[in-house]
């Protein structure tokens, strides 16, 4: 049911573009969807995919460029705008309420549909697609698989469907559900309704897509037909391998020097339970002084519970974290501080930072326990004051004002000031989750430096990032998590950006051999 | 006009809102004296004037401010840490119940009297707080919200008053009046000038603002309290137990407010009777929002309250207006207290 041979593109864009402030989130995109076809939206975390889609959808504005529709330009202002047109979105987190029946959300969705046009129109649609919902169960009692079914279902009752738009869609279902899903969709695509499938699982968009569109830093970096393509020139779509170059120059010398260093760090068997996110499964590895220790993988593999365990929030067996020989798995933060150890958790406002308080009691908030500063439960604001103001100083933090508040700072400055606030007395150790996510780059430069010439003084540094090129740059080993599982951990060669792509995607097996 | 978000909240505007709320406030009352024919001047006059042009005016305002201040601190250290404690006034109550009763079972004219004084202070604090304590342990140990909890055991605890007061601790020779015997003059607190009804009470609330300043400001407490109000995450990764300051703040603020129940109990009203409060433990959060959760604000937002109920029991005098014009005084007050919070955070813009 191919209906591209004649007739305008179902969606075209021509130099559509989005910055936050200095960052480009999507660059002069330019694409075009043909009715009926499967097409998957590639790329790696922040690459831009989701900004993309909420331009799609009218949940963002575009600065520049132009979305032409059916062969006519159109502006989307708004979802609802979106929906007229005939555009269905999938959220990666569901937009429906649990509390409500599956009536109800379809309702509150659509509305102006009265109740018994509801109900046909539902009949319709699931008799068509053969999908099993009960209009009048509560969102509540289904499963994730069947508040997905509710949310597509509800896309295709839309009074006009053309294009749906799935974000992530896989990433919270089993594998059975999985097949369904695709079955479903290829239905859909069948019947002239165009996809766009965004996604990071390579072998999913193979079985389901006929093209890729790979996206890299916010640009089209491929538009690919998937028939007779490899997975290879895919991941090289997605990865900058630009950098992969003049990284080696800079890993060369620490490298060398950690022949001679002693090891200090040692994870064994770490495993740990975690709410939402997938927990660790024995996780191992060590580290000698002067490592600069990389962690990648696609956002949920694990890095929470990672975070949390090398920083000491969340306890483990005591014996799964050694330093030095001693055995810290069930120290707390506290207790890890004290032996040298800091973190820089991934929320810097909220976590690593009080967002209301000012940069003296931010300081203070990690140094509670210096008897310079706290004495027998009573604070000396006045030396605090100036360790703060020093501190400001040599980071060259650029404040409004002494007394501003942490969330009067921008993310970059903040960052800045969090970073030198844990480099302060040379921890032993130092544990940071996508320290440089959303910084301007001349922040970002500042922050690798920092933590560079703290490896170079001895500490261990352990970087857990989403953005390979941070890795790239910094790290002198690195491995993956996939599914809560660390890979390897294996210094960075010209050829190791695919493989550690591959490890991402828990393809570990293959290249090991 | 529309509304915009400001970087930062405004200084400026966090010091005027108050004042702003307050003449509002004064003005919609005046506007409303006028609708039911009394001249407005002459109301505000009678309101907040007249009650403490002398010297027995500025003692009952002082007796008026001790319940308030003392409940107020308790909730300002709450509040600090994002507890939002709504049950300082069944706090109170449990501090007039237990302490009075204890009071009560040491009634004699003789004796250490001064020691079962304090024994019977010491246990209406004692009592707040366990009643504090019912919020602390609902909301750490099982995530319960504390507003429903405490507003919920407010009337447990006024129930209960109303209970004893009816039944165990109904005085035996009082007609049959849900009251208790009248405490012995021994067993009452001393007054802060012969002659007058302020007590030593009223210096025990300046005292415990003292210490809530200094605590808040100085003291690493103080500081954990401020850091789990704003982030409870930023306190894990401090290292810090943020239960504990739950606990903390909960079991403050019960004995305050316990304290002041106790207080009143063995202050001005000698005995229990089922009028011990005019609601003192929520009037207490107006005024921690009026004064702006500063010390210096509380005093003079105390003030200010303390002088609505008087002035309101004097309009009730003079001009037959009802009492709770004091209450709706107090209404209005917050109402424009919050409308006005809003410029703090935001600025009116014109529509471009």
């Amino acid at each position: 049911m191919n209906k591209n041979a004649s007739g305008p593109p179902r969606l075209e864009l021509i130099g559509l573009s989005r910055s936050f402030g200095a960052m480009r989130a999507v660059d002069a995109v330019s694409l075009a969807v043909w009715p009926g076809e499967i097409c998957a939206v590639l790329g790696e975390n922040g690459a831009g995919k989701s900004t993309l889609m909420n331009l799609l959808y009218g949940v963002l504005t575009a600065d520049d460029g132009a979305m032409v529709w059916n062969g006519r330009e159109v502006m989307v202002s708004d979802p609802r705008a979106a929906q007229a047109l005939g555009i269905g979105m999938v959220f990666q987190h569901f937009s429906v309420l649990e509390t409500m029946t599956v009536e109800d959300n379809i309702a509150l969705a659509l509305p102006g549909l009265d109740p018994k046009a509801l109900q046909q129109r539902f009949s319709t649609i699931c008799d068509r697609y053969r999908l099993a919902l009960d209009l009048d169960a509560p969102v509540r009692d289904l499963s994730v698989g069947e508040r997905q079914r509710l949310e597509i279902v509800r896309c295709l009752m839309q009074p006009k469907i053309e294009l749906l738009i799935l974000d992530e869609p896989t990433s919270v279902l089993t594998p059975t559900e999985v097949e369904q899903l695709f079955g479903l969709l290829r239905e859909v695509a069948a019947d002239g309704c165009s996809v766009l499938f965004i996604s990071h699982k390579l072998p999913e968009v193979f079985a389901l897509c006929s093209r890729a569109l790979v996206l890299r830093r916010g640009a089209v970096s491929g538009d690919v037909p998937l028939e007779g393509a490899d997975q290879d020139l895919l991941l090289s779509l997605m990865m900058d391998r630009g950098a992969t170059a003049p990284a080696m120059s800079v890993t060369d010398s620490p490298k060398k020097r950690q022949h001679r260093s002693r090891q200090r760090l040692r994870v064994q068997n770490l495993s740990a339970d975690c709410a939402l996110a997938p927990g660790l499964d024995a996780v191992s590895f060590d580290a000698c002084e002067g490592d600069i220790i990389g962690i990648a993988g696609v956002a949920g593999s694990g890095q929470d519970g990672l975070m949390a365990a090398l920083s000491g929030e969340q306890l483990s067996a005591p014996e799964s974290i050694q330093w030095d020989g001693s055995n810290l798995g069930s120290q707390g933060i506290r207790e890890r501080r004290t032996m040298g150890w800091r973190s820089l958790p991934i929320n810097r406002l909220g976590h690593a930072a009080c967002p209301a308080l000012n940069m003296p009691s931010n300081f203070l908030l990690t140094h509670m326990q210096n008897e310079r500063f706290v004495r027998r439960g009573w604070i000396h604001w006045r030396s605090i004051w100036e360790a703060t103001a020093m501190l400001v100083k040599a980071a060259d933090v650029r404040m409004t004002s002494p007394v501003a508040s942490a969330n009067q700072l921008s993310g970059g400055t903040l960052q800045k000031f969090i970073v030198a606030r844990e480099l302060m007395d040379r921890p032993e150790l130092l544990c940071c989750y996508n320290p440089s996510w959303g910084v301007d780059p001349g922040a970002r430069t500042a922050i690798h430096d920092a933590l560079r010439s703290a490896a170079a003084a001895g500490s261990i540094v352990i970087v857990i990032s989403e953005d390979l090129d941070e890795l790239i740059e910094l790290c002198t080993r690195v491995g993956a998590l996939y599914q809560g599982r660390l890979s390897r951990l294996q210094p960075l060669g010209p050829a190791s950006v695919e493989t550690l792509g591959r490890w991402m995607t828990g393809q570990e097996t293959e290249s090991a051999a | 006009m529309r509304l915009e978000r400001r970087s930062a909240s405004s200084l400026g505007w966090q010091l005027l809102s108050p004042l702003i709320a307050v003449t509002l406030a004064m003005l919609t009352a005046s506007a409303l004296f006028a609708a039911l024919g009394h001249a407005p001047l002459q109301v505000l006059e009678l309101l907040f004037i007249a009650p403490v042009s002398d010297a027995y005016g500025l003692s009952e305002l002082a007796l008026k401010m001790t319940p308030l201040l003392l409940c107020a601190t308790g909730l300002a250290l709450c509040f600090r840490a994002g507890v939002w404690n709504i049950g300082a006034e069944g706090q109170y109550l449990a501090g007039c119940l237990v302490g009075g009763s204890v009071a009560l079972a040491l009634n004699s004219p003789d004796g250490p009297t001064v020691w079962y004084l304090c024994s019977a202070v010491v246990a209406g604090a004692a009592g707040g707080a366990v009643w504090a304590a019912a919020v602390a342990l609902l909301r750490t140990r099982f995530h319960c919200s504390e507003v429903l909890t405490s507003i919920m055991l407010n009337y447990v605890a006024l129930y209960l008053l109303l209970w004893a007061v009816g039944g165990p601790l109904k005085d035996p020779a009082g007609y049959s009046f849900p009251e208790s015997a009248l405490l012995e003059e021994a067993m009452l607190l001393p007054p802060l000038v012969q002659g007058y009804r302020a007590h030593v009470g009223f210096a025990a609330s300046l005292l415990a603002l003292a210490v809530l300043w200094t605590v808040v400001s100085r003291t690493l407490l103080g500081f954990k309290i401020s850091v789990v109000g704003d982030s409870q995450a930023a306190a894990r990764h401090a290292g810090f137990s943020e239960h504990r300051v739950v606990w903390t703040v909960l079991l403050s603020c019960g004995a305050l407010a316990g304290l002041a129940g106790v207080m009143t109990v063995t202050g001005p009203v000698g005995q229990l009777t089922p009028h011990l409060s005019s609601g003192y433990g929520f009037t207490a959060i107006i005024v921690v929002f009026l004064g702006r959760f500063h010390p210096l604000g509380l005093l003079l937002a105390a003030a200010l309250l303390a002088l609505s109920f008087i002035g309101g029991e004097n309009l009730q005098i003079e001009l037959g207006l009802p009492k709770s014009i004091a209450l709706m005084f107090q209404g209005l007050l917050l109402f424009f207290l919050l409308a006005t919070e809003l410029l703090t955070h935001y600025r009116l813009v014109p529509r471009e």
